[in-house]
């Protein structure tokens, strides 16, 4: 058992290097890019919105780039997913360890790319004078819980996608949508009533959240929506695996 | 903006509704009494082909003292084939509200018992789309039968098909590790052999080059090396691969077949070559249509095999 577990983690590894690999093949720059990209993105957001909120906002730069890495990190991380089995089909035939492993390998990858953006996002909290703090560690915490929520939906996609190539097109309607929900770039106070219960539904704007409080802030973020979070978090896991075990061998036989 | 799109898309379904109301849908004929005789037919072609065979099997396991490593029992491998093309969620949405997906079966298998035993090289032989393929996959654990009983160990199996599984833009030498790794070896254990698959494919000063540059004879060395290296594999499944490549290296890919088996290792070899099977094999399984025609010495079987249709014409 552990000797497998070992293994899996290997794989895990083996294929994160190769699709990192992959994605800057032919770039100069490389991996640098995942650092450069949410810099570039944050200093054009900020030069059109900050003046505009300005007063509900303060360092919308930092408010802004929260946001953006967190987005960021589940929407590649389920994107990814939601091809793996049909871009691997070769390799799951000669495989023997669990499929839903190279699910995983996914959203791993997008969490390393996450780590890399995490250098942009240091950096900016060193500018603007962020001062550290214990509750720094829900970061931590705030990780793990949309790491499940992401291989549970990512796991279901890739399902869906060995039936469905629609959903491929589908989901990107989805994960725009639900990016304007999220309240990356705008503050939520502005909303309307009822859009800001649609809010508290929507897990990613949840784990932004706690995400802004806990460093932006440094206060612990609310018990209620921290408890909403990883519920929400754990269904999909849960749900996740068991859609994905269940309709393994016929995706195989799809395939 | 949204509402422009609101409109959009409740517009195109009720276009779509009314035009369904004006022309209505396609006719779906309905396979179920279709299915039911073509599941007896396949149960009689069975019975009938397995009434010869199963004498002979009983024989061979009372010729052999150790259990079997390969032990396949009535396996049948049903596919549903739809019908009526589903190809998007809307479709298939509204043809299971309305009960409309209809199903055709197929057999890939059909009620299929044969034993391979230690130290064994079986060859598979069978025309284009009897099933061979999808016997290899559930032998080596990547599809489950849908009846029936296949007792082997998968952790033993390994499957090597030709060339598949590279990624074209990565270098070799990366390849090497992430196919041992998918394959089941350890970081160490790559490391360690790492050298001998090298030099085993004869691709010494290119492992730093990406696959996407080399011939197709060379990715099917290396992917050989891989899945011979060391002793790892005890049963070795190999489909097409002894009958491509230049004649240097299939030899060479022989020798080390045969330095496996002398090891203890056990080949599951599928290839339309009949000079192949006949020169390598121990025993040869017949497959047609996905039903088991015939078990027994190479030479007996290829030779029915090639004037299957002499008869005929």
């Amino acid at each position: 058992m552990q000797k497998s577990r070992r293994q899996y983690l290997y794989v895990i590894q083996e294929l994160t290097s190769r699709e990192i690999k992959r994605k800057y093949a032919r770039s100069y720059l490389g991996i640098i890019w995942s650092v450069l990209n949410p810099l570039l993105t944050m200093t054009v957001l900020s030069a059109i919105f900050s003046t505009m909120f300005k007063r509900s906002i303060e360092n919308f730069p930092i408010y802004y780039l929260t946001g953006y890495i967190i987005w960021q990190l589940y929407s590649e991380a389920t994107r990814a997913s939601m091809t793996v089995l049909v871009d691997n089909k070769s390799l799951l035939i000669k495989t023997k360890i669990p499929k839903i492993v190279f699910v995983m390998s996914r959203s791993y990858t997008a969490l390393s790319n996450f780590f890399f953006s995490c250098i942009a996002y240091a950096l900016m909290l060193a500018i603007f004078r962020i001062t550290p703090s214990w509750t720094w560690l829900f970061f931590f915490y705030d990780l793990l819980i949309i790491m499940l929520f992401s291989v549970g939906v990512g796991a279901i996609l890739s399902i869906l996608y060995v039936f469905f190539a629609d959903i491929k097109h589908l989901y990107g309607v989805i994960l725009t949508l639900v990016m304007y929900l999220s309240a990356i770039f705008y503050p939520v106070d502005r909303l309307p009533e009822v859009m800001r219960d649609v809010l508290d539904y929507n897990p990613i704007y949840l784990f932004i959240y706690i995400m802004r409080t806990a460093v932006m802030e440094g206060e612990i973020p609310n018990t209620v929506v921290l408890i909403k979070a990883t519920i929400i978090s754990i269904v999909f896991f849960v749900a996740g695996i068991i859609t994905f075990n269940k309709k393994q061998n016929e995706v195989m036989i799809h395939i | 903006m949204f509402e422009v799109v609101a409109v959009a898309v409740a517009g195109t379904i009720i276009l779509q509704n009314v035009y369904d109301g004006l022309y209505g849908k396609r006719e779906i004929p309905d396979y179920t009494r279709e299915n039911e005789l073509f599941r007896q037919k396949k149960a009689e072609e069975a019975a009938a082909y397995m009434s010869k065979i199963t004498p002979l099997l009983e024989k061979e396991l009372s010729e052999h003292e150790d259990d079997p490593v390969i032990s396949v029992e009535n396996l049948t491998m049903k596919f549903k084939v739809a019908t009526n093309n589903v190809s998007g969620i809307k479709e298939y949405l509204i043809q299971t509200i309305k009960k409309q997906m209809s199903y055709k079966e197929l057999y890939a298998l059909n009620n299929i018992s044969f034993n391979v035993f230690k130290g064994e090289i079986v060859g598979i032989i069978g025309t284009n789309g009897s099933g061979k393929s999808t016997l290899l996959k559930i032998v080596s654990g990547a599809l489950n039968p849908t009846s029936g009983k296949i007792e082997v160990d998968h952790s033993k199996v390994q499957l090597l098909t030709l060339g598949t599984g590279f990624d074209m833009e990565l270098s070799a030498k990366e390849n090497v590790y992430l196919n041992g790794a998918i394959i089941g070896y350890s970081k160490e254990f790559i490391d360690a052999h790492y050298d001998e698959i090298v030099a085993f494919a004869e691709l010494e000063g290119f492992m730093e080059e990406k696959v996407k540059n080399f011939s197709s004879g060379m990715v099917s060395r290396l992917g050989f090396a891989i899945a011979t290296v060391g002793d790892a594999a005890e049963i070795l499944i190999l489909d097409e691969v002894l009958s491509v490549g230049d004649e240097f290296f299939r030899k060479k890919s022989l020798a080390k077949i045969k330095e496996l088996i002398h090891g203890g290792s056990t080949v599951l070899m599928v290839s339309h070559g009949m000079g192949t099977i006949v020169d390598n094999c121990t025993k040869v399984v017949w497959i047609e249509q996905g039903n088991l025609r015939m078990i027994g010495a190479p030479k007996v079987v290829c030779n029915a095999y090639s004037h299957q249709f002499e008869g005929k014409q």
